[in-house]
């Protein structure tokens, strides 16, 4: 039985019950309650008649005054207020002013209504509209922001319909960044939909409207909404929202998923005849796949936006860095190609991961030194489990985030042609190509190979086997490399498998992390004066006179710290005042008070440039690259409206605690000593300003593929400073340090690689050697194991009786030579069975004794049996002792190698295999590589104390303790110091090197 | 809000009454009559809900009926802890509890059965239930939506009976369906009810203002804290339209 449409409420959806109600539905009796904002405020304006909203000027009156502003046009209405286009009548500047229109009287409400411009205001981001002020004009709360010339997405949906799919994840991704800093700024958004986000004149998104937002911070704000609307808008708004429940980022994230949904669809992703039906859908319905609804969506974005949309919050993306990633594959960035340096380092990497580590575990297990050494039938399904690892290590870890392990640290990507994703199919479909690629190299090398061995049929098997290896390994390689040949600069650098498979390897670009200003005495937080003592000047507290005509100052409405100028002769020119960039400390009005006038700036809590030189550390590469770039754009975009000052100096640039760059006007004027000034008017003088800087910014932390760049500025090389910010832009998509996994897997990968390998070799010789002996049982079963015979005959003296015995034995039921002889089974076998030494063994055996059958064998081969047992018993004591032992020895000799081999690359090419396989530089305080003896020094320095220690334990056998004590602690301490350090380890700093990307 | 009619009335609903009575045992039967008249105000979400177990009118009826009277009967309600909850999500835990334990059913039936709590036959409970919309919902979904239906009723109720108390039933009539969020025609309802259009307005708003103040009001008597409205709100609305599975 189910409800028909008939006991259905046509408004809500909900039942309707058939007496009690007064025929009224009670959800929407309910819902009425909860969302009537007229009636919101009943407690507190109890009693009181609703004010009139005429009084408010409406749509029909437009044109009109309205306190200093001229409104020109109604923009909209939203939850609390009505907004308007209008003009500042003694600025001339366009703004949107939001006025609060209902519930005039309420307290809690206004409250809440400027909790808006103050939440709003403290975020200063080119994808968030921008707050001026507030303030009441006749009893009326407005707020004034900055205006997006081209209306809303909903609008731009309305007029041109869904976007392409690249543009729209751009649009999305530009609100991300927007949100992400409301969300630095400790401001939850809670109404994120299409029509909350704007669009300016060059088509840059702004996030607008947080009428609904929240304070991250616990503050009495958190609860202003308390008990209040909680709605926001249904179809945006996430299910937990909804509900109720308490909300963090991840409903934003919702509203995200669900407005990228919207753009691409032109239809919310719960759809419903009103807001009750709406609620409903949203907390039990799922959305349908955008790939339902439109075709060129790829699979990947759908499920992004799909896990975006997902029900509980823990299922979403758990910050906007995540989904950020996550979306950009779709967006309209052309990721460039991986040079073959890199990926060869990456394939190596996953090489290891996929074939050579599972493949050396697995013959391990089956008691073999490679799995080449199993017949077909008993290697099967190891063959089949290898294979099948090796399609599953690519095909799952590509299929689903596009990278393996060995790509993720090198930094690479596998995508499709078109930049996006590859899906689960190609991504399986890679390794198989490459699978089958190399068995077919396989087999067409064993055809060489026995064409190699035919052709020295007439020599030696010990020649024969050398010109077959060489033709297999020869022929092999070639085939191996030949997929490589058909990489093109035009083509993407597509090997054989990524051209059939529609498939290219990107280089995954490494934002850098803008890193924040580390002072303690920033400028321009909250005044610490209580609100009573602070002198005013117009609405703001002065916080600081820092000269004559510069007042740092409060602005107690909305918290927000400003910039006072007093005005001279000449007034601020319009070009300034419409400036909005992010590289410019924004102008916001002008105060006059007893006859002076003052230009109100926004400040941002920060110091000046100079300042932050002069602390002890020259900045990092990694901040200053932001700064070069962001004060490149803002030089070059100035020098075009002519708001560029005349000449620059280091005072006039300003750090923001976010580590941002901004121009200022004038140099900041509380300093001693002004820096030296520059002349900016043309082209050489702005590269000159900007050289400058990038000369104090500290040169051993720049990277070596920055310094061309670097280099080129210093000589007033670019043409068009558009061309250098292109180029500083760039270079943000690259590392800008080394950081401590790099500096671990430089220094230890290389090492642990081969002492592992080696391990699985130790280890799995008693388990090679066991199968040996059950092989060579089964092939004589009436004689003790050959293999263990001829290793009894090693240990023993040469005139010994019982070697006598061994060797009567050998004799007499082995014959050396058949064992030569190829095309006999059985002895092939054997011989195959045995390694050079025991084959020269047992040819030594049988050549020198003669055999003999009946009673004396019979003695002979008593005594071997006897002496076996005792000798395969000592043996398996003494071995697995030793084992670690040879373990611990083989990868002191193979670190000791490892050294050396350094010393003499460095010596010879003055780098290490490491430093170009993880792309690291060693250079000077100037920057520039470091020469061979500083590094041959470095060497010694970082070396010096494991060969001193490999030296005592040598060639001392007592009375090394205490130089054991020093030298130990000194190895390992330098080797943590030097991953603590990634820039700059103990001998780096003795040596005065610096670790810069390559 | 701090002198707010509401919170005046906070400090004696009827569920905290019973929060006083576990600290005080003087206060216990009076706050026993408060659970019982609680009951009494929501008997038919209960009785809903024992049917839709699958009882029948005549069993579904001695039940509550039963149930009732355990909450009359001294030291009934100890186990009763407001602060471990709302008043619905209580009850309908204790009718759980009630009607799993049949052995129990049968004794209540024998202490109190001849007992009417409630005056059922003249509420023919069964000629409501009946007339209800048959839904396919869970019993539990079925009981918190029935309890939404109550709660909604019985605030309307009270202001069609503060309207008729000054004479106002007629504009009452007209201008309820603006509680549920229709706006009625201005022009024509003014001169149906003889008012200009702009006092029309004023009475709607006026009419919303009370309907919310004893909505509210009827909602705080369920629950312990007065912060705690605005949630409960949250859920009948959920539970309401949440759609029959």
């Amino acid at each position: 039985m189910t409800a028909t449409a008939d006991h259905l409420c046509p408004r809500c959806g909900g039942p309707l019950p058939v007496a009690s109600t007064e025929q009224l539905c009670p959800g929407c009796l309910l819902l009425q309650v909860m969302t009537d904002t007229e009636v919101l405020t009943v407690d507190a304006a109890d009693g009181a008649t609703p004010v009139p909203v005429a009084s408010l000027p409406g749509v029909e009156d437009l044109p009109c005054d309205f306190g200093d502003y001229r409104l020109l046009r109604f923009l909209g209405r939203g939850g609390m207020g009505a907004a308007f286009e209008a003009e500042q009548t003694s600025t001339g500047r366009r703004v949107a002013l939001k006025m609060l229109s209902q519930n005039l009287e309420s307290a809690e409400i206004r409250g809440r209504f400027l909790r808006e411009g103050r939440l709003a205001a403290g975020i200063s981001h080119p994808n968030s509209l921008y707050v001026f002020g507030t303030e009441e004009i006749d009893g009326i709360p407005v707020i004034t922001m900055e205006i997006a010339d081209r209306g809303t997405l909903a609008d731009q949906l309305q007029e041109n319909g869904p976007l392409p799919v690249p543009e729209a994840v751009d649009v999305v991704l530009g609100l991300i960044a927007g949100l992400e800093a409301a969300q630095a700024a400790g401001v939850l958004h809670r109404d994120v939909k299409p029509s909350n986000v704007f669009v300016d004149a060059e088509g840059g998104v702004k996030v607008g409207d947080y009428g609904l937002s929240v304070s991250t911070v616990a503050t009495i704000d958190s609860f202003a909404t308390a008990t209040g609307v909680v709605l926001g808008t249904p179809a945006y708004a996430a299910p937990e929202q909804l509900r109720g429940d308490e909300v963090d980022l991840r409903a934003d994230i919702y509203s995200v998923g669900a407005t990228l949904y919207s753009l691409l669809t032109d239809q919310a992703p719960i759809a419903g005849k009103n807001p009750v039906h709406i609620v409903a859908a949203v907390l039990d319905e799922k959305p349908k796949l955008l790939t339902e609804l439109r075709r060129d969506v790829p699979t990947g974005l759908a499920l992004v936006v799909a896990r975006c949309l997902a029900k509980r919050p823990e299922q979403r993306f758990a910050s906007y860095q995540a989904l950020r990633e996550a979306l950009r594959p779709f967006s309209s960035e052309v990721p460039q190609p991986a040079p073959w340096s890199k990926r060869s380092v990456a394939c190596v990497m996953d090489e290891f991961l996929a074939s050579l580590v599972p493949g050396s575990v697995a013959a391990a297990w089956y008691g073999v030194g490679s799995i080449a050494e199993l017949s077909w039938s008993q290697g099967w399904p190891l063959r089949l489990g290898l294979v099948l690892w090796y399609v599953a290590y690519f095909g799952l870890a590509e299929g689903r985030g596009g990278i393996g392990l060995g790509k993720r640290l090198i930094g690479l990507r596998v995508v499709c042609e078109d930049g996006r994703p590859v899906g689960y199919g190609r991504a399986l479909l890679r390794p198989l190509l490459v699978g089958v690629l190399r068995y077919l190299a396989v087999l067409t090398a064993g055809l060489f190979a026995s064409l190699g061995w035919a052709l020295v049929a007439t020599m030696g098997l010990e020649q024969q086997r050398l010109l077959a290896a060489l033709f297999w390994s020869g022929s092999y390689l070639c085939l191996v490399l030949a997929p490589l040949a058909t990489m093109r600069r035009r083509n993407g650098q597509a090997v054989l498998w990524d051209l059939l498979t529609g498939t290219r390897v990107v280089e995954r670009p490494e934002r850098v992390e803008r890193p924040l200003l580390d002072h303690e005495q920033v400028i321009g937080g909250p005044p610490e004066t209580a609100a009573g003592q602070a002198s005013t000047l117009g609405p703001y507290l002065v916080v600081q006179r820092l000269a004559a005509d510069w007042v740092c100052a409060f602005d107690p409405t909305i918290r927000r710290t400003v910039w006072l100028r007093k005005r001279g002769d000449t007034p601020l020119a319009e070009a300034r005042r419409r400036c909005a960039r992010p590289g410019r400390a924004r102008w916001l009005q002008e105060v006059v008070t007893s006859g002076e006038v003052w230009d109100v700036f926004e400040a941002r809590p920060g110091l000046p440039l100079s300042d932050v030189l002069a602390g002890e550390q020259p900045p990092s590469w990694e901040a200053g690259c932001h700064w070069l770039y962001e004060l490149t754009v803002e030089v070059a975009q100035a020098s075009q409206d002519g708001t560029l000052p005349a000449r620059l100096s280091f005072d006039q640039v300003w750090i923001t605690l976010n580590g941002r760059a901004i121009l200022l006007d004038d140099p900041w004027p509380q300093r001693e000593v002004p820096a030296a000034s520059i002349e900016v008017a043309d082209q050489a003088g702005k590269q000159r300003f900007l050289a400058e800087i990038a000369s104090r910014v500290g040169l051993c932390t720049v990277p070596l593929h920055a310094r061309g760049v670097l280099d080129n500025l210093a000589a007033g090389g670019f043409e068009k400073l558009s061309f250098l910010a292109g180029c500083f832009r760039s270079l943000l998509n690259q590392p800008a340090r080394i950081d401590r996994p790099l500096r671990a897997a430089s220094l230890l990968g290389i090492p642990a690689t081969l002492i592992g390998l080696m391990a699985v070799s130790v280890f799995s010789e008693p388990l090679v050697e066991r199968e040996k002996t059950n092989a060579l049982a089964a092939l004589y079963p009436q004689l003790p194991p050959l293999n263990e015979v001829l290793r009894l005959r090693m240990t023993l003296e040469e005139n010994d009786t019982l070697r006598a015995a061994v060797d009567t034995h050998l004799v007499s039921h082995y014959q050396y030579e058949t064992f030569s002889v190829v095309d006999d089974d059985g002895d092939y076998q054997t011989f195959r069975l045995l390694t050079r030494e025991e084959r020269r063994e047992l040819k030594q055996a049988v050549t020198g004794a003669s055999a003999v059958t009946g009673a004396p064998l019979q003695q002979a081969e008593d005594q071997v049996a006897d002496a076996l047992v005792t000798f395969v018993a000592r043996q398996r004591r003494e071995t697995s002792q030793s084992r670690w032992q040879e373990l611990g020895a083989t990868a002191l000799g193979m670190i000791w190698l490892l050294g050396l081999g350094q010393l003499l690359t460095l010596a010879l090419l003055g780098t290490t295999v490491g430093q170009q396989l993880f792309r690291i530089a060693v250079v000077n305080a100037r920057g520039q590589p470091a020469g061979r003896v500083r590094l041959v020094f470095r060497w010694l320095l970082g070396w010096g104390p494991f060969f001193l220690l490999m030296g005592v334990a040598a060639w001392s056998t007592d009375g090394h303790g205490i130089l054991t004590a020093v030298l130990l602690p000194l190895c390992c301490g330098g080797l943590v110091m030097a991953i603590v350090r990634p820039a700059r380890g103990l001998h780096d700093q003795l040596t005065g090197c610096y670790l810069v990307p390559r | 809000m701090g002198s707010s009619p509401d919170q005046r009335q906070f400090a004696t609903t009827q569920w905290s009454l019973v929060a006083a009575a576990r600290q005080q045992p003087g206060s216990q039967s009076k706050a026993r009559l408060a659970l019982a008249e609680l009951c009494r105000a929501y008997w038919y979400p209960l009785y809903a809900f024992v049917r839709s177990r699958g009882y029948t009118a005549t069993d579904a009826q001695d039940l509550t009926q039963s149930f009732f009277v355990r909450f009359v009967e001294p030291g009934s309600f100890a186990t009763a802890d407001p602060a471990k909850g709302r008043f619905r999500s209580y009850l309908l835990g204790a009718v759980k509890h009630f009607l799993s334990h049949e052995r129990e059913r049968r004794q209540a039936k024998k202490r109190g059965g001849d007992v009417a709590v409630i005056d059922l036959d003249a509420l023919s409970p069964e000629t409501r239930y009946a007339l209800e919309p048959a839904q396919a919902v869970e019993p539990d979904a079925r009981f918190d939506r029935e309890w939404a239906q109550e709660v909604t009723a019985r605030a309307l109720r009270k202001l069609r009976r503060e309207a008729e108390a000054l004479g106002k039933g007629a504009q009452f009539n007209e201008l309820k369906v603006s509680l549920a969020g229709d706006l009625p025609a201005p022009q024509e309802t003014a001169e149906r009810l003889n008012m200009t259009p702009g006092a029309v307005k004023v009475a709607v708003h006026r009419l919303r203002k009370q309907y919310r103040q004893l909505l509210r009001s009827e909602i705080a008597q369920t629950v312990d804290d007065p912060a705690d409205i605005d949630a409960e709100m949250q859920y009948l609305v959920t539970a309401l339209l949440s759609r029959p599975q």
